[in-house]
């Protein structure tokens, strides 16, 4: 169904499913570690598990230190090995592979810096203090 | 540049006569009274954006009388209850009438000639969607002439909006008004995800896609997961206010709260929905006014990506004050200054594509209102990390500052680039283009109409004066501030004046306005017709236009692909999703009066229910459902001979299962329930950590595991009975007596699981008004409930389709979208039964 006439894109063959995760796989892993760090931090202050001592690593602090590494290793992927990914979702990447690429990793890069900022808190603000 | 020595035409030699009026005849827009049966994008979207219009002056006559009672201090020039409707109407006409239907509208509008597509796949849902929307959004404004308006501002909070607080019918109106509008702004979510991703012309590739097309995708997308939320919470106030189930009163274990948590986590992505298409038609405009293609085309990309994902991590920043412990406000802290970087990279490579200009940028009315955009938005932004920052945000939580604030992110970052839209893309839809001379008074008018206005705001805020409020004391000091603001919002009003006046001389509906006077590059700005363009090109680059010179005269002379009707219905190419290579060519319907009719009675029969007249709803629901029926006839027209587009190519006119446009369409209005369902979970959760005193086995009664395990043999039991059923469509032209005794076995079970599980709670004792934990056991079914009787009417529908021979091996689509949506039920159905049965018993 190609007319080998025109100047067409090879197709990635991936399909938009599999396209889209690989590009979206920064922001995926962004998000679930922001619903992992409020449902954590609500949950550990509702049922009073939180630890007493400041210095020592509370629950909170190991949920976001589990949780950041987890996150920033996921985001990392397009980054840092975007074939080997590419491979494992079964894609094959056509004429346009850089821009899928090069867009995938900006927004893993991205991701990291939301990821990294919202797992700080965690060691900056004392969970369960209330303002009020 | 290229030219057509570097490339074959699909087409080559000259069209046959009478192709172009057989186009025509199939494409032309009824006149008279039967305008209202139009089923074509490019006129809906006209009706679509002159309809959000005419609400963005509604709305603005209520802010100039707002402004007029808040002129100076102690004034008593309108009621005070008057006051809180029309800030109410404001707020809301001016979000869910005007901000979202406006850029709706601009994208069923504008993607179909963007895309150079005849038309985006489904134009009678966009039919459908507008007229609910015309006739919903007129009856719930017209509430504040009858002192019917709601009183509790845009967002509705309750405890205020609780039958205890607002008695009468005001309250409903917003309800089920709004919360049936956002079902029509995701119909044309739907739409535009379809449209987008499956209408592209051959060879625009994901990364050669307008941006303009990005931003509505995205769009889109976020209006697919956000808006779920505010319709839970819409049905779930509406509930209580209904059947007193307490969702949100404290005293039987419900919160407030939930209604924040939910209404937020649509209402701040709502903003960056506005923004979003509002920041791709800038982009869009800056190149064409620089003569230069987009600085940073894949940074606008991520950016895009980026806020629509950040956009969803924001929500809590409206509840800083709350009481939600410092850390989690932290969070959202976090992600409110993050979401900056995306919004930052795209204000940069707007200045860095006037800047590669070197001088050639031309200020022009559309530059005029960009660059304003980019100074209004650019404020709005800072002072948005201002309110990121929990300690600054606790100061000036409920004042003006934050009433400044938002007006500078929604007027800058929506309204601006919506007037440079009118006079940049007038020529598309217009005889004449907008007058440029008139338009700088419009913008220069605005412009310093809205800063005069609104400036002082964030002094008359850091001074304390409170939103909301009726008036104010003169002691307090604030009568100067408010005085120039409201003498700003009367310069903003004549600058829309103006604009209305230059609407009148000027905007004359036509298709044959000057072609391409900006020198553009994309494809709008080949010559169209009501068929959209003559032929469908082959696209390589992002700006075909200035790439391909000779590409405009070739689409009009009908050398690329799809020059003619070949079905003798409309058409359209449908592409693969990321690298557009052509896969086969859809069939559209025409002109019709079904989804006016379904329209119209849709929203009639919410709006009896608001005014609890329950018989007459049911039968205006029922004469929907039928006109539905008419209109879903003659969607799947089954298959014929491949036709020949051209350049070798012969493309099927028939396609079902994954690669089909009508199950992309299920498939994303499974994310929607899908996202209906997690709200709901989450709601179940945060009302068990907020009152575990009231939940199940201790507080209330549990059925036995009988009743839960019926249920779930019961849902199984619908599953396999459609998977079976799929298994007996075998031949082409030929049926297959089993096939009907599934589809009804199939719905029966179904409605049977939902109905055991409800049975078997009220067998053991649960009333959904005891408590939230009942409540919400209850809510589960109705949900599943809701889907169920979507696959039941799915059902019969397919049986009619059977017994009149249109249902086969091969006409299967009908089948196929009852058995998708049957089976997410199902999944939807069992993972309710583990929720609402399994963890009262695990926390037990």
């Amino acid at each position: 169904m190609t007319n080998p006439d025109q100047p067409q894109a090879q197709d990635s063959k991936g399909g938009a499913a599999r396209t889209l995760f690989f590009l979206l796989l920064g922001p995926i892993a962004w998000a679930a570690h922001h619903i992992v760090m409020y449902a954590s931090h609500t949950l550990i202050c509702s049922l009073g598990l939180l630890g007493n001592s400041f210095l020592t690593l509370d629950p909170m602090r190991a949920v976001a230190v589990a949780a950041t590494a987890s996150a920033v290793a996921l985001s990392a992927a397009p980054l840092a090995a975007p074939g080997m990914l590419s491979r494992m979702l079964g894609m094959q990447p056509g004429a346009d592979w850089r821009f899928y690429r090069n867009t995938a990793a900006l927004l893993a890069v991205l991701s990291m810096f939301g990821i990294a900022l919202n797992g700080a808190m965690a060691f900056i603000i004392p969970a369960c203090l209330s303002l009020r | 540049m290229n030219d057509t020595a570097t490339y074959v035409l699909p087409n080559p030699d000259p069209r046959p006569p009478g192709e172009v009026e057989e186009l025509r005849r199939l494409w032309s827009t009824p006149k008279g009274f039967r305008i209202l049966t139009v089923v074509n994008n490019t006129v809906i979207g006209l009706f679509y954006i002159g309809i959000a219009f005419l609400f963005f002056l509604l709305a603005g006559v209520l802010a100039l009388l707002m402004r007029t009672q808040l002129a100076v201090g102690d004034n008593d020039f309108i009621s005070q209850d008057f006051y809180n409707q029309i800030f109410t109407v404001h707020g809301t006409t001016m979000m869910f009438l005007f901000a979202v239907p406006a850029v709706e509208a601009l994208g069923v509008m504008l993607l179909p000639q963007m895309l150079a597509a005849r038309d985006l796949p489904f134009p009678r849902l966009s039919a459908y969607a507008i007229w609910a929307y015309v006739v919903g959004g007129l009856v719930f404004f017209s509430t504040v002439f009858y002192d019917l308006a709601p009183r509790g501002g845009w967002f509705m909070y309750p405890p205020l909006t609780s039958t205890r607080f607002s008695p009468g019918d005001d309250a409903d109106f917003w309800l089920l008004g709004i919360g049936f509008i956002e079902i029509s702004a995701i119909a044309g979510a739907v739409e535009i995800v379809v449209g987008t991703l499956r209408t592209r012309p051959p060879g625009m590739s994901l990364s050669k896609m307008p941006i303009f097309a990005w931003s509505m995708l995205i769009f889109a997308g976020m209006i697919i997961f956000a808006f779920p939320a505010v319709i839970l919470a819409t049905m779930l106030l509406e509930i209580e206010r209904s059947f007193d189930w307490p969702f949100f009163i404290a005293e039987r274990g419900g919160d407030p709260l939930l209604w924040q948590h939910l209404f937020w986590f649509f209402g701040h992505p709502e903003v960056y929905i506005i923004f979003l298409p509002a920041a791709g038609l800038v982009s869009m405009i800056v190149p064409t006014m620089a003569q230069t293609p987009l600085v940073g085309y894949r940074l606008i990309v991520v950016a895009l990506i980026g806020t629509g994902f950040f956009s969803f991590g924001l929500w809590v920043h409206h509840m800083f004050t709350t009481g939600i412990p410092a850390l989690s406000l932290t969070f959202f802290s976090a992600a409110s200054m993050a979401v900056a970087i995306p919004s930052g990279i795209q204000v940069f490579s707007w200045i860095g594509t006037i800047a590669a200009s070197r001088g050639r940028f031309r200020i022009t009315t559309p530059s005029l209102f960009v660059l304003g955009f980019l100074f209004i938005f650019t404020l709005g932004g800072l002072t948005g990390v201002m309110v990121a920052m929990v300690p600054f945000d606790t100061q000036v939580h409920d004042t003006y500052f934050v009433v400044a604030h938002f007006h500078y992110v929604l007027v800058g970052g929506m309204v601006f680039p919506l007037f440079a839209t009118f006079y940049y893309w007038m020529p598309m839809v217009s005889r004449n283009m907008l007058s440029e001379r008139l338009g700088r008074w419009v913008f220069w008018l605005m412009f310093v109409g809205f800063n005069v206005a609104f400036l002082p705001m964030h002094l008359t805020g850091l001074l304390g004066m409170p939103r909301r409020v009726w008036t104010y004391s003169s002691a307090m000091g604030w009568d100067t501030l408010n005085l120039v603001s409201t003498i700003g919002a009367f310069i903003l009003a004549a600058g829309v004046l103006v604009f209305v006046v230059d609407l009148v001389l000027r905007f004359r509906p036509s298709q044959k306005g000057p072609r391409n006077p900006w020198n553009a590059g994309t494809l709008e700005w080949i010559e169209t017709d009501v068929y959209s363009t003559r032929s469908i090109p082959q696209v390589n680059s992002r700006e075909p236009l200035w790439d391909q010179p000779n590409l405009a005269d070739e689409v009009e002379r009908g050398h690329h692909y799809l020059p003619n009707a070949p079905t003798g219905r409309r058409e359209t190419i449908v592409t693969s999703a990321v690298d557009a290579r052509p896969e086969y060519v859809i069939q559209m319907v025409g002109n019709a009066w079904a989804p006016f009719v379904a329209a119209v009675f849709t929203a009639a029969f919410f709006l009896l229910l608001t005014v609890k007249l329950v018989v007459l709803a049911l039968i205006c629901a029922v004469i929907a459902v039928a006109a539905l029926f008419a209109w879903a006839w003659d969607l799947d027209p089954g298959p014929g001979a491949p036709v020949d587009i051209g350049g070798g190519i012969k493309l099927p006119v028939y396609v079902t299962g994954p690669a089909s446009h009508s199950w992309w369409a299920m498939a994303v209005l499974m994310f929607v329930a899908g996202s209906l369902f997690v709200s709901f979970v989450f709601s179940y959760l945060y009302l068990w950590i907020v009152s575990p005193e009231v939940w199940a086995p201790l507080a209330e009664p549990i059925p036995s595991w009988e009743w839960p395990a019926v249920s779930a043999v019961l849902f199984a039991a619908a599953a396999g009975c459609f998977f079976i059923g799929w298994r007996t469509l075998t031949h082409p032209k030929s049926r297959n007596a089993l096939t009907p005794i599934l589809i009804i076995a199939g719905a029966v079970c179904a409605g049977g699981a939902v109905s055991v599980d409800l049975v078997g709670q009220w067998q053991a004792g649960l009333r959904p008004s005891s408590s939230s934990y009942a409540a919400m056991v209850y809510m589960s079914g109705i949900l599943t409930g809701q889907l169920v009787f979507a696959v039941v009417l799915m059902s019969a529908f397919a049986l009619a389709r059977h017994f009149t021979g249109r249902l086969d091996a091969v006409r299967r689509v009908t089948f196929d979208n009852t058995a998708l949506l049957l089976f997410y039920s199902a999944g939807q159905g069992l993972l309710g039964l583990l929720l609402v049965h399994g963890f009262p018993r695990l926390i037990a």
